[in-house]
């Protein structure tokens, strides 16, 4: 088993962006699809996540329909609103520029 | 777009709670629900699939709270929260909450109080625009600090000055206003008509003096305070342009001041222009008696200002006057508050202890409730409440009883200043309100007081073992015990200073009450009566009016014996002059004495002792040759090995030979001390100085009777002159109404002292009977095992005097060091009186002892059973 890495504020809502950006989820699917994505690198609590979830929500991010899950369970399915997806590309964009700068910086020497 | 779905959020989290709330612990439900389905579908079975996914959730409770804790508005919602938790707690223990309240507000109405005093008459000072500009000068001889200026010196430098803007002058003034009632003698000052401008205030109605009326002249005009135009105007605003006579000379009246000004003081009722070059200034044009106000120009330094002071003040003098004046500019600021200064630091001191102790009180209480509250805490921290939460919710419940106590304080200062105003008899109180800083401060103090009392509990509440508590010992933990007992240590120390301090002002008033004015002042009645110039305008008339007035009040029934002087004692008037010795060295440049015109008997009436030679008699009349009595002290300075009676002396141009001594008086207030004193016939003054010196006459009567006298005097002088307006007095009430300062502040530190005291003692009370309770079964124990209750009461009473003699050990050391900012207002003791210092902490030990007998008692009264099988 790969080592878990504890998630950086900010890191967890470009995750869940991420997450949400094909389809819309409820939460227990959006903590299995970052796992899934992160090949098992990032696991999310849900002491963290739904807090970052609620968050999001008020921010505008997100938005909340009541619905059925896969075996018909009622469950809460968040999707991104429009400007959940300019905040998903912004926060790509950031995150390459800072990732390519760190990488550089590591391959210095 | 963000904000608007923040704000749809926050409106949602506050008005729509119930939905949120739902919803969420559906969300988390459905969570549970799915993640053991997942893990069922895993492989594993259903119990230990449930038990896998709600150890992976880590606690419904705790992940709502999470939750909630992101949520907008959280925080304000849980302020809301604790507030209203607060509230109902706080009514649970109305006891409890009503002490704290009340002894709160005692405490910060009283700092309030003084604040507000402070404030108005030290802090904020005059009202006037740029007020930090203005200054007073003064000034200064060997003999006195403060000694006004000469018309001719005035002029002087108003034409020389490079550093004020603008000069004005101005000198007290009383005239009879006839025609408007009953006639009336109102103080007035008569001003330069710059005066106005160089306070840039100018009058509500109508206009401030011009240029024009300072020639002599132009001068009848006249400005109204707001309150003489309330009284005999009924305030109607077409007096302007109206007259107003005065001392029988018509005035044009050309404006009516607003209502907050007065100024010198508020006992001012009219401003008229000053003409110096008018025969009323050019007749003396050397005599000191002009007050100088200026106002500086903008970025003088106060050096700078000393320099010009000290070059001018060198050539504005006559080089043949040998005395050494140097002049002094005070700002003015620092001339209004006068003599109030050190007194209010010193209460605004003392009332800051109360409030300590007060503070103190209520931490004390506020400890012994978290005491009481282990348990409460302790469970709802078990129910998830964070440590935070807790302290949150044990400071919200401070501030409240803090917010309520600065309110109730508030009320009480307002209360406190109108009953100041009211009864303090201190005029300079009467510009003293309650504005914003005061209301600032009051609001700063609740705060601090909050916390200081709030933080200390709260502290040691959060941090409740969940054990200890939940298993319900009462016990408490020594840290809390060890706090209370440093806080009664304090407030015993606080009342310990703040009642020596009492005590030593009580003994300075009692020895200034009961200093020796020099003469009988019981069973005197006195009779001001004024000459007025158009009634009286030579000297031969007022002298012929004071012969058949004082044979009319001798002739009174009742009147033992009855005289005349025109300075009276204690009557707020004075007259100094330099004089000369016969066949010493010319005149002695310092030497000034105080010249007292007075009638035969004026001695014998007031009870002065003669201590050699003759009093005056009838026939040192004003064809007579001079003659003088000095007092003792001018006798023993002037001729220090001889007798003086037959030498010479003079304050004006002719010789006078003494013909008798008398003892020294005091001539304004009892802490002063006697000064050189020169007796004159009243008819021999000279005709010149008459005129200005000697028009006002106050009978002084001596009668076993006093009030049926007093009812007829008035009567006897208009017999003479219907329009002279006659003030009857004692002259007890005059030198009682010199004590009232020293006496208003006397009475404010007393009541501060007792109000300290009694907290102080309800905080041993409070302790010792704690104490009782928590020993409770090992006085049981005690008792069973033979102890009697004289031991038990030993015993407790012994706690007690620790706490109190520690307590009161620490506030004389603090009470010695702080003393010493009490000597400019002690009089007659030092600030380390012995008397005071042995006494008071003697006083205090019995009281604090009593303080703690009424749990001790209750310690006696324990039932060794009941006792052993409690807890």
């Amino acid at each position: 088993m790969k080592k878990k890495i504890d998630l950086l504020q900010g890191t967890l809502h470009l995750l869940v962006l991420q997450a949400l950006a094909p389809q819309p989820l409820h939460g227990l699917g959006i903590a299995q699809r970052i796992n899934q994505i992160t090949n098992q690198t990032f696991e999310v609590k849900p002491g963290s996540l739904f807090p970052a979830l609620h968050r999001m929500e008020e921010s505008g991010w997100l938005k909340a329909n009541w619905g059925e899950s896969e075996n018909n369970r009622r469950a809460k399915f968040y999707s991104l609103t429009s400007a959940g997806r300019r905040q998903l590309e912004r926060e790509t964009e950031d995150w390459q520029r800072i990732s390519l700068g760190i990488a550089s910086a590591l391959g210095a020497n | 777009m963000r904000i608007f779905s923040s704000l749809a959020a926050f409106r949602r989290n506050l008005f729509g709670s119930r939905k949120v709330e739902r919803e969420l612990a559906e969300e988390v439900d459905s969570y549970l629900a799915l993640s053991t389905e997942a893990k069922m579908r895993a492989g594993l079975d259903e119990s230990a699939a449930r038990r896998a996914a709600a150890i992976e959730l880590g606690g419904v409770e705790q992940v709502k709270e999470q939750v909630r804790e992101v949520r907008f508005g959280h925080f304000l919602e849980t302020r809301w929260q604790d507030l209203r938790f607060a509230f109902r707690t706080l009514r649970k223990a109305p006891v409890f909450s009503g002490t704290v309240v009340l002894v709160l507000g005692i405490g910060i109405g009283s700092t309030a109080l003084m604040f507000a005093l402070v404030n108005s008459l030290l802090l904020r000072g005059p009202s006037f625009p740029e007020a930090e500009r203005l200054c007073m000068i003064w000034q200064k001889i060997p003999q006195e600090d403060r000694v006004s200026f000469s018309p001719n010196e005035f002029t002087a430098w108003e034409k020389q000055s490079e550093v004020f803007q603008k000069m004005a002058a101005f000198t007290g003034t009383s005239l009879t206003i006839s025609g408007r009632g009953e006639p009336d003698l109102v103080h007035g000052q008569m001003v330069t008509p710059s005066f106005f401008e160089v306070l840039r205030v100018a009058p509500s109605h109508g206009r401030a003096f011009v240029a024009g009326e300072g020639t002599p002249g132009q001068d009848h005009a006249v400005i109204l305070s707001h309150g003489l135009w309330r009284q005999k105007f009924g305030s109607r605003l077409e007096v302007l342009g109206e007259q107003l006579t005065m001392d029988g000379k018509a005035y044009n009246i050309v404006g009516v001041m607003p209502e907050s000004f007065g100024f010198p003081d508020h006992m001012t009722k009219f401003w008229v222009p000053a003409a110096l070059m008018g025969p009323a200034f050019q007749e003396h044009p050397d005599a000191h008696f002009l007050r100088v106000l200026a106002r500086l120009k903008p970025g003088i330094s106060p050096e700078r200002l000393q320099a010009e002071a000290d070059t001018l003040g060198k050539r504005v003098t006559d080089p043949a006057d040998k005395t050494d004046r140097r002049f002094i500019p005070v700002e003015l600021k620092q001339v209004l508050a006068g003599n109030l200064r050190s007194p209010l630091l010193v209460l605004l001191g003392a009332v800051g202890f109360l409030l300590l102790i007060a503070c103190a009180n209520v931490a004390n209480l506020t400890l012994a409730r978290a005491q009481a509250r282990r348990s409460e805490m302790a469970l709802r921290a078990a129910l998830g409440a964070s440590r935070r939460r807790l302290l949150a919710q044990l400071l919200t419940e401070a501030g409240v009883l803090a917010a309520m106590g600065g309110t109730l304080g508030l009320l009480l200062a307002q209360w406190g200043l109108g009953l100041l105003q009211r009864f303090a008899n201190v005029p300079e109180l009467s510009g003293a309100q309650i504005d914003g800083r005061a209301l600032g401060f009051v609001v700063l103090a609740s705060a601090f007081c909050g916390l200081l009392f709030g933080l200390g509990p709260a502290c040691s509440g959060s941090r409740t073992s969940l054990q200890n508590s939940l298993s319900g010992s009462t016990r408490s933990t020594s840290g809390a015990t060890g706090a209370r007992h440093a806080l009664v240590f304090a407030e015993v120390a606080l009342a310990a200073v703040l009642l020596i301090g009492c005590a030593l002002m009580l003994r300075s008033f009692v020895r200034l009450v009961q200093v020796d004015p020099g003469f009988r002042p019981s069973n005197v009645v006195t009779a001001d009566a004024l000459m007025s110039e158009d009634r009286y305008p030579a000297k031969s008339q007022m002298v012929a009016f004071y012969r058949t007035a004082l044979a009319n009040v001798r002739n009174l029934p009742g009147v033992e014996s009855a005289a005349l002087i025109t300075h009276l004692p204690f009557g707020g008037n004075d007259w100094g002059n330099s004089y000369e010795v016969e066949g010493q060295s010319a005149r002695e440049p310092n030497a000034v004495a105080q010249i007292r015109p007075v009638s035969p008997g004026y001695f014998s009436t007031l009870g002065i002792p003669l201590k050699g030679g003759t009093d005056f008699s009838e026939r040192d009349s004003e064809t007579g040759a001079g003659v003088a009595i000095v007092s003792e002290l001018l006798a023993r300075r002037s001729w220090p090995n001889d007798n003086a009676v037959g030498k010479k002396i003079r304050y004006g141009e002719e010789w006078l030979t003494v013909i008798g001594v008398c003892g020294d008086i005091k001539h304004g207030t009892l802490d002063e001390s006697s000064s050189s004193t020169i007796y004159v016939p009243y008819p021999q003054v000279p005709a010149e100085v008459a005129q200005f010196a000697a028009r006002d006459l106050n009978f002084v009567l001596r009668s076993s009777s006093p009030g049926a006298v007093a009812a007829e005097v008035r009567g006897a002088i208009h017999a003479l002159d219907p329009t002279m307006v006659v003030s009857v007095n004692s002259l007890e009430a005059l030198i009682r109404e010199s004590t009232t300062q020293p006496r208003f502040r006397t009475w404010l530190i007393g009541i501060f002292s007792i109000l300290a005291l009694s907290l102080a003692c309800l905080g041993i009370y409070g302790v010792i009977a704690y104490l009782v309770t928590q020993r409770y079964k090992e006085i049981g124990i005690r008792l069973a095992l033979g102890a009697t209750r004289a031991d038990i009461l030993g015993l407790v009473l012994g706690r007690t005097f620790q706490l109190a003699v520690a307590g009161i050990a620490a506030g004389l050391l603090g009470a010695f060091f702080l003393a010493r900012f009490l000597d400019t207002i002690l009089f007659g003791i030092t600030a380390h009186d012995p008397l005071t210092f042995v006494v008071v902490p003697l006083g205090l030990v019995a009281i604090a002892l009593l303080a703690g007998y009424l749990p001790a008692r209750r310690a006696t009264q324990v039932d060794p059973v009941t006792s052993l099988r409690c807890e």
